[in-house]
């Protein structure tokens, strides 16, 4: 009977004490998703991860410096550029019970803000300094905001690992892709998932349209009433969903997202909490007074009878994925000022440069030496779009991992063949992933000079008659290509897949299986040369006077004159692309007095090309990034 | 019926004519050797080259040709507009001159002469210029930061980006002097040319070696449900 009586009353302690298990999670943050290298280099950006920031130093990575065992440390020294001689740890939420394993030669000084009774900030410096070895820092106080840890020595050197605190009395943002929430593509309903969660703790959402983060709120009991309100950064209620991002209940359809929203909490087994869902805004430019932010915000005000707490939400930038184009690699962008300077913008480079290896036949075919070169940059859309795919994923999940903020989308610019391949990317299976929301990772697409309706060159480089162009031209490592079989497989070549009149006749399969593909908000822009552009071509002693000398008979070669080369195309182009082409026959942005690339400068005629700092076009694309999706140049 | 044998018989006569014209063959590439220098040279952004050569007396026009950015070589010996050659046999080698451009990314490239002879097209064995900068970047950035797989099989490429005294980023992803490993090749294979390929589910470690230090990408491999 005493024993009955005595689970009884636990049953009943635990069941009361649910409330406050419910509010506070132990967290560690060990830096093992980081990336860093082996020593001292120079300083990070902070690292944001669980609840915290720390900021001063750099990730290590099998440092010979801390203790061994350790497989990634974070710390600072006199050897890393730019780094401090103090380490901050910044706690988004009010943090109790910190504890940090340190390692350092030197006697540590060690400083942490607590916010007191009255809501003000009290900073308090132990009073003995932390001793130099390896140790573990121990403040077993609670309300703790930051701890700062200082290594006073000219010759400054600590390293630390295991940050470990407790945290949760207020609401917070989970981002389910991380927290493993979905089902489907869709946030689970299962509260004591979410319930449970101690993974994927961010501080906001990307606005691209698409991202949904949870809102997990403590209760006091099941039933308890709260009213979410979404605010905008005038502090007022938001009036608008698109702008500020907005709150829905869980399981709910998207068409219900509004500006607030009342729930009640419900039973977990971590005791009672409330949820809501808030997707980002729809775009992260509202106008000319964001287009310079980085970030801008909104928060969540969470009102019940005990009381107001506020979350708030960093509205971020969706991260930029850049795609280059046939024989291109990433330093085709190295030019492409200001966008790829712009600290604005989370800039990324999809790359297909990689060698083909073992390969049996080629079609055409060429010397050993020229097969070798062969890269998949040669290689067709449907070859290089799953690797173009898994690339766009993957750095919008280094995103998340480097700011903290959830995001599923991208937007992608891209340049000639990189257009054509991110709008094959759509047609792959996978393109439509759960953990993008069931609405696939590209945000907005911006294509320069990208020949949607191919280009009358391609058709001309893989005829018999310019087979002395196409050899040549090898040469360069731009290799022209109908197909390739290698390791068991064949794939179509770049070049076969970029046939097309450029009106929107003769178009190979591959932009055929494309035409009907408007998946995503694309923008496109075009460049048309002029006769600066051209009259390089009637140089002397020259590229071009080689070509035309050594390939006589060649149409390509004869054609290659700032009279004959506009002639192949019979409509204004980029020397490369036709317009009707970079426009897809719709509207869009034109660029006159610019060549398709760079490379053709080898062959003497004249820059700058679209991706010059010259042509303008870098601005122009910053301007369609701050564009709403629906904007005038979108279609 | 009988049109499909047709296509199928003209299909593969275009096929035949093309090899035909445009296959090099190893014996025609005998036509055209290099003499000096050596294969492989490490060469600087910026040096000029000296590249000596023989061609057959059958090669009427003849030019050097470098993998981009290099571009062509000029002549120095004979020929027409100071790029274009002809053979003139063992006896008479010809000497171009490449310029390697200091804008250049560190790495391999190949060098191969085109000619043509009365019959078609010839093109020379490569020669590989292994392009590197004499000085060691002040930093080293790795992209990505991380490597997230949700499908085996699927591949990611790394980039070393070095930040050098002088200059902005360049690119050290092909440079001889980097190397990488996978901590745990049964997750996560590198190739010599930095991509990844994710073999297992697992966590591995990217290390890339460069002369200043080594770096570590986490790598999570995890199939998507």
């Amino acid at each position: 009977m005493r024993t009955r009586l005595s689970l009884l009353c636990l049953a009943v302690l635990l069941l009361l004490a649910a409330p406050l298990f419910a509010q506070m999670q132990r967290q560690t943050l060990d830096f093992e998703d980081f990336a860093g290298p082996s020593r001292f280099d120079s300083a990070q950006p902070p690292v944001r991860e669980l609840s915290a920031i720390v900021s001063g130093g750099e990730v290590l990575r099998s440092p010979s410096l801390a203790p061994t065992g350790k497989t990634a440390v974070y710390g600072t020294s006199a050897a890393c550029s730019g780094c401090e001689p103090e380490i901050s740890i910044h706690f988004n939420q009010k943090a109790s019970d910190v504890q940090i394993s340190l390692h350092s030669p030197h006697v540590l000084a060690v400083s942490y803000t607590v916010e007191d009774e009255h809501g003000e900030l009290q900073t308090v410096t132990l009073p003995e300094g932390f001793r130099s070895g390896a140790d573990a820092l121990k403040l077993p106080f609670q309300n703790i905001q930051q701890v700062t840890i200082s290594d006073n020595a000219p010759d400054w050197s600590l390293t630390m690992d295991s940050i470990s605190f407790t945290s949760g009395s207020n609401p917070v943002l989970i981002d389910p892709v991380v927290a493993g929430l979905l089902k489907g593509p869709m946030v689970t309903t299962n509260v004591n998932l979410i319930a449970a969660a101690t993974t994927g703790f961010v501080q906001g959402a990307a606005a691209d349209g698409t991202t949904q983060i949870v809102l997990r709120i403590p209760a006091a009991s099941v039933g308890q009433t709260f009213t979410i309100t979404v605010i905008n950064d005038q502090g007022q209620p938001s009036t608008s969903v698109s702008n500020d991002g907005g709150i829905m209940a869980l399981g709910a359809s998207l068409n219900t997202l509004a500006s607030t929203l009342t729930v009640n909490a419900v039973a977990t087994r971590q005791g009672p909490e409330a949820f809501v869902i808030y997707r980002g805004a729809v775009n992260f430019s509202r106008g000319t007074q964001d287009d310079e932010l980085t970030t801008r915000s909104v928060s969540l005000s969470s009102a019940s009878t005990s009381g107001t707490t506020s979350t708030p939400v960093t509205v971020a930038r969706p991260p930029v994925v850049l795609v280059h184009g046939l024989w291109g690699d990433a330093s085709s962008f190295d030019n492409f000022i200001p966008l790829i300077t712009d600290t604005i913008f989370n800039i990324n480079y999809a790359v297909y440069d990689s060698p083909i290896t073992g390969i049996t036949s080629t079609v055409p075919t060429f010397s050993s030496s020229i097969e070798s070169m062969i890269a998949a940059n040669s290689l067709g859309f449907s070859y290089n779009a799953p690797g173009v795919l898994t690339q766009i994923n993957n750095f919008i999940a280094a995103y998340r991992t480097s700011t903290n903020v959830a995001g599923v989308r991208a937007d992608v610019v891209t340049h000639s063949m990189g257009g054509d391949i991110a709008r094959t990317s759509f047609l792959l299976k996978t393109f439509l992933a759960n953990n993008t929301f069931g609405a696939g990772p590209i945000n907005k697409l911006i294509t320069i000079s990208t020949p949607h309706l191919g280009t009358p060159v391609a058709a001309d480089m893989l005829t018999n008659s310019n087979t002395c162009v196409r050899n040549t031209l090898a040469g360069y490592g731009d290799i022209a290509l109908q197909s390739v079989t290698f390791s068991g497989q064949t794939a179509h070549g770049a070049v076969v897949d970029l046939e097309g009149d450029g009106f929107g006749g003769g178009l190979s399969n591959a932009l055929k299986s494309l035409k009907p593909v408007q998946s995503f908000p694309t923008a496109y822009i075009a460049g048309t040369d002029t006769s600066a552009n051209l009259n390089g071509l009637s140089c002397l002693f020259c590229n071009a006077e080689a070509l035309r000398l050594l390939c006589a008979g060649d149409p390509l070669a004869t054609d290659l004159t700032a009279k004959n080369w506009p002639k192949i195309f019979g409509q204004n182009n980029d020397a490369i692309v036709p317009l009707d082409s970079a426009l897809n026959n719709l509207t869009g942005l034109q660029y006159s007095g610019v060549i398709h690339t760079a490379g053709l400068e080898t062959l003497d005629f004249n820059g700058p090309s679209v991706l010059d700092a010259a042509s303008n076009i870098s601005s122009e694309v910053i301007t369609l990034l701050n564009q709403q999706p629906n904007g005038i140049d979108f279609h | 019926m009988k049109i499909n044998k047709l296509d199928c018989f003209v299909a593969a006569a275009v096929l035949l004519i093309t090899g035909l014209t445009a296959d090099p063959s190893s014996a025609q590439q005998n036509l055209v050797r290099f003499i000096s220098p050596a294969s492989t040279l490490t060469v600087r952004p910026g040096q000029t080259v000296a590249i000596t050569l023989s061609a057959d007396t059958a090669v009427q026009k003849l030019v050097l040709t470098g993998q981009q950015p290099l571009g062509m070589a000029r002549l120095v010996s004979d020929g027409a507009a100071g790029i274009v050659a002809h053979g003139q046999g063992e006896e008479h080698p010809l000497q171009f001159l490449l310029t390697i451009p200091t804008a250049i990314q560190p790495g391999s490239y190949h060098v191969t002469a085109v000619g043509k002879t009365s019959t078609g097209i010839v093109v020379s064995k490569a020669l590989d210029l292994d392009v590197e900068r004499p000085d060691d970047p002040a930093r080293i950035t790795i992209e990505p930061s991380i490597i997230e797989f949700t499908h085996i099989g699927d591949q990611i490429p790394v980039r070393v980006l070095g930040v050098f005294a002088n200059t902005s980023h360049v690119d050290l992803t092909h440079s001889s002097k980097t190397m990488f490993a996978s901590s745990d090749p049964r997750v996560a294979s590198i190739t010599s040319n930095g991509m990844v390929t994710a073999l297992a589910e697992g966590r591995a470690s990217i290390v890339v070696r460069t002369p200043s230090a080594d770096y570590s990408i986490p790598v999570q491999v995890q199939e998507a449900r």
